[in-house]
């Protein structure tokens, strides 16, 4: 009776979230992200199926497809695979993570967990309704291997099924262990000694397998023979042995035809009952941690909801860690009384980055990596300098392209709050120039000292190759150029980023929870198409006139000029950036709150 | 101080709040009540700025919030029923973060007075996440009053809050008004709004429904055999009194 009440709330959850999905598709940003969405999984995912069976063309080189790849290196998927596993499974023994080992949603606390249930029937609802995810997950990676026959889609759907199914069993069997173990206080880590024991001399297996064939290892002559050695070494010996519950896993997707399948699946389905009769006898009282999760992940939905910012759930935890009853008063600056609002939002954001992301700690150990970079430079190890240079220039790339989408220090942050800052009395330029500020300075810090480091070091080496020619003087000007353009060029991709939230405040994602199906993803490819494009478009200008002054430049006097190209490319994309503000902080004031949905 | 006039907020066929008009002067305290679903949160989140009205026009000191929104919102404070703080800005902080953006130069000053007043002493360098919600509600009312302003908007001020805070929110409220602020009171405990509001405004599917003091609804007509106390007259004004309503098929 109770699974039949179980599977009833299943079903009616599933049935009535796709009646709000389709529901949702009456707003026309819903169509238009349904329908990239659906052409993105057509062309990705069922387009190769439907070509090949629809119209036959199996080339040679349509035959290399994933499925074929997968068969002719079965045996160093296997081997590879299960030291993968392997590792997985010690990680979560060794760092069993914060997250309780069942979740729950608040209204399955609120019902479920005062019924007249059991700990056992809690579980097996918990484990139906992951289910769902499973089946979802295997059929979707059945289709991205693009499976050769009807057969080998249900050996690969099945075996899928089975490999995720046990490993969010032992998950969930880990974290409740070690749960039960936090109930049972000091003396219960004492019943630790035997996994310890396993997981322990499993390692030293492997360590002193890997170290004794390192030779062989290292001496093999192309990557196919290390992969055959590895394959070896991992199905032979003791080595062997302690992988093999790994192996015998990952035998049942990896089945070439229906008799090595039927062969394989019994010690599957044996590792997955021992799995799921260890996690239905676990005593764990996983109720408390549950409910807890539940709550936190509720509070959040409706933070955004009513137009809130997300709490921070564990903030009492790290204080009470870090043994500090009140946190650090330390500011970025004195906040003076008067002045211009945009000082006071800058403020907070660095308040905020800070305190949310040990910003202090990367500045701490900056002028340790200027020093070590300028040591280096002095060093008799020529490449030293020249790594340092690469690693710089590297860091410089990602600071400049990708930190304008990570870094949410701005707007896209306080979107969820949104209510509050339409109470202030502030037009909306300045409050989008003080939401930019914070990330525009401390990305542009980042990428300006990475580029002095960077030229340093590049200034240092003896450059080879067509590099030879360059002299110290145009090592530097290629360093001021990017110090000029990169400060436009980060700021530019904010303004766009926070364009988008505020034109498009629906489809930003506000904080960390994100709306989910196929128009969801449908919606994040074009925002990212539309920032891809929007940069580029900015950034022409710019770069046309700084490219025909340079032109004009050289035909007169054969001098290849970069400085003043760059300096008028910086320049072009501050004012487009300066342009782009006034318009989006009067678009910003005519936010409808209301605009901004809370995602499921 | 606060003037609503033909006020309407819509939500794309739904009609929150239809041709709201009101007005609430100096050291007025006026209960805007109704049930739920009545459009009490819609109006008062189209007079702070938070959302823009449909249709009519809303003037705080005589500035129309939607022309000219930064005059407007410098004399305003809006306490939402559920406190709205940065989590990772202290108490202090919060203080002088809104301190600067109303540009209140005796910050300091009026933010110890503030954090006596509502008792919060020992808390300045806590984060939100540290504090209980009655706590928090007290932070944003303190957030809200640093810049003395001339019109204040409270919904659902007593939420969360334990008896000691329940009277000392009154008490803040009553004192705002006394001090000339014009104050709206949005809330569902009829005897909060009885006891602290000078005038009542209550609305019902977005429509005015009655306005005037406890003693002038008493004194119309078709409240009159309501009753003297608040909730009756509520709930005759809005059709909701069953005590009242007729035996099935008794008016045939």
């Amino acid at each position: 009776m109770v699974a039949r009440a179980f599977v009833y709330l299943s079903w009616c959850s599933f049935r009535n979230r796709l009646r709000v999905r389709l529901r949702r598709l009456k707003q026309p940003r819903y169509v238009i992200g349904l329908v990239f969405g659906l052409i993105y999984m057509w062309w990705f995912v069922f387009q190769p199926l439907f070509f090949r069976s629809s119209f036959g063309r199996s080339s040679p080189d349509a035959n290399a497809d994933a499925a074929s790849i997968v068969t002719r290196y079965s045996g160093q998927i296997l081997a590879i695979g299960s030291v993968v596993l392997f590792l997985f499974a010690a990680l979560a023994w060794l760092w069993p993570g914060k997250r309780p080992a069942l979740t729950f949603t608040r209204p399955e606390v609120q019902f479920l967990f005062q019924a007249p249930l059991t700990r056992r029937q809690l579980v097996h609802y918990r484990l139906i309704r992951s289910q769902a995810g499973t089946i979802f997950s295997s059929v979707i990676m059945t289709l991205l291997s693009r499976p050769g026959s009807l057969m080998s889609g249900w050996i690969t759907t099945v075996g899928l099924w089975l490999v995720f199914s046990i490993i969010s069993l032992h998950g969930i069997g880990v974290s409740l262990h070690h749960q039960s173990l936090r109930q049972a206080g000091r003396h219960g880590f004492r019943r630790l000694w035997l996994a310890w024991t396993l997981l322990g001399g499993s390692i030293v297996v492997l360590l002193v397998t890997n170290a004794m064939n390192a030779t062989a290892l290292a001496s093999a002559a192309t990557p196919r023979d290390a992969l055959s050695e590895v394959y070896r070494l991992a199905t032979t010996g003791a080595a062997g042995v302690v992988l093999w519950p790994y192996r015998a896993m990952l035998q049942v997707p990896l089945a070439p035809d229906a008799a090595a399948f039927l062969m394989a699946l019994p010690f599957g389905l044996l590792i997955l009952v021992a799995n799921y009769i260890w996690v239905v006898r676990s005593d764990a009282s996983f109720e408390e941690a549950s409910a807890a999760r539940a709550e936190e992940v509720a509070t959040a939905l409706a933070a955004i909801k009513e137009g809130r910012r997300l709490p921070k759930p564990d903030a009492k935890k790290k204080r009470r860690w870090f043994g500090r009853s009140t946190p650090s008063t330390i500011t970025p600056f004195q906040l003076a009384p008067v002045g211009r609002p945009e000082v006071a939002i800058f403020w907070k954001n660095l308040i905020m980055t800070s305190r949310r992301f040990s910003l202090k700690t990367l500045l701490q150990i900056s002028p340790f990596i200027i020093g070590v970079a300028i040591g280096a430079a002095s060093s008799d190890n020529p490449s030293w300098p020249a790594i340092t240079s690469v690693i710089c220039m590297v860091l410089l790339g990602l600071t400049i392209m990708l930190g304008p989408q990570t870094a949410r220090n701005d707007l896209r942050q306080d979107l969820s709050q949104l209510a509050v800052l339409k109470t202030w009395p502030i037009s909306g330029q300045a409050l989008l120039r003080g939401e930019l500020a914070a990330p525009a300075i401390v990305l542009t810090s980042f990428a300006w000292l990475f580029t002095i480091v960077g030229a340093v070091m590049f200034m240092s080496i003896q450059s080879k190759g067509e590099l030879r020619s360059l002299t110290m003087l145009d090592k530097a000007s290629y360093g001021l150029a990017v110090m000029m353009v990169s400060p436009g060029l980060i700021l530019g991709q904010l303004v766009i980023q926070n364009g988008l939230a505020i034109m498009f405040p629906a489809w930003v994602a506000a904080g960390s929870v994100h709306a989910r199906g196929v128009e969801a993803t449908g919606q994040r490819l074009l925002m990212l198409a539309a920032n891809f494009i929007t940069i580029v478009l900015s950034l022409l200008p710019g770069a046309i006139v700084g490219g025909l002054l340079a032109l004009l430049i050289y035909w007169q006097t054969g001098v290849v000029v970069v400085l003043l190209p760059a300096l008028i490319l910086g320049l072009f994309m501050l004012a487009e950036c300066w342009l782009a503000i006034e318009g989006l902080g009067r678009l910003l004031e005519r936010t409808d709150v209301s605009a901004i949905d809370a995602t499921e | 101080m606060i003037e609503v006039r033909e006020l309407s907020k819509s939500y794309d066929k739904f009609t929150a709040v239809d041709r709201l008009s009101f007005s609430v002067g100096p050291s007025e305290v006026v209960g805007l009540i109704g049930p739920n679903g009545a459009g009490k949160t819609s109006t008062l989140r189209c007079i702070v700025g938070i959302q823009a009205p449909s249709k009519g026009t809303i003037a705080v000191g005589g500035h129309d919030t939607v022309k000219n929104p930064v005059e407007a919102k410098r004399l305003l404070a809006f306490m939402a029923d559920e406190p709205q703080l940065f989590e990772y800005l202290t108490v202090m902080e919060h203080l002088r973060l809104v301190s600067r953006l109303y540009q209140v130069r005796e910050v300091e000053e009026r933010a110890k007075a503030l954090i006596h007043e509502l008792q919060l002493t020992g808390k300045e360098n806590s984060l939100p996440a540290e504090l209980s919600r009655g706590m928090k509600q007290k932070v944003a009312i303190a957030c809200g009053l640093i810049h003395d302003p001339q019109a204040i908007i409270f919904d659902e001020p007593l939420t969360g809050l334990d008896p000691l805070g329940i009277r000392h929110m009154k008490e803040t409220i009553v004192k705002r008004g006394r001090a000339g602020a014009a104050v709206i009171v949005s809330s569902h405990l009829l005897h909060l709004v009885e006891e602290i509001c000078t005038r009542i405004v209550i609305i019902d599917r977005g429509v005015k429904v009655a306005d005037g003091t406890l003693d002038e609804l008493r004194a119309r007509p078709d409240l009159a055999a309501a009753g003297s106390n608040l909730e009756s007259i509520f709930l005759t004004a809005t059709g909701r009194d069953d005590s009242r309503a007729e035996p099935a098929g008794g008016s045939q």
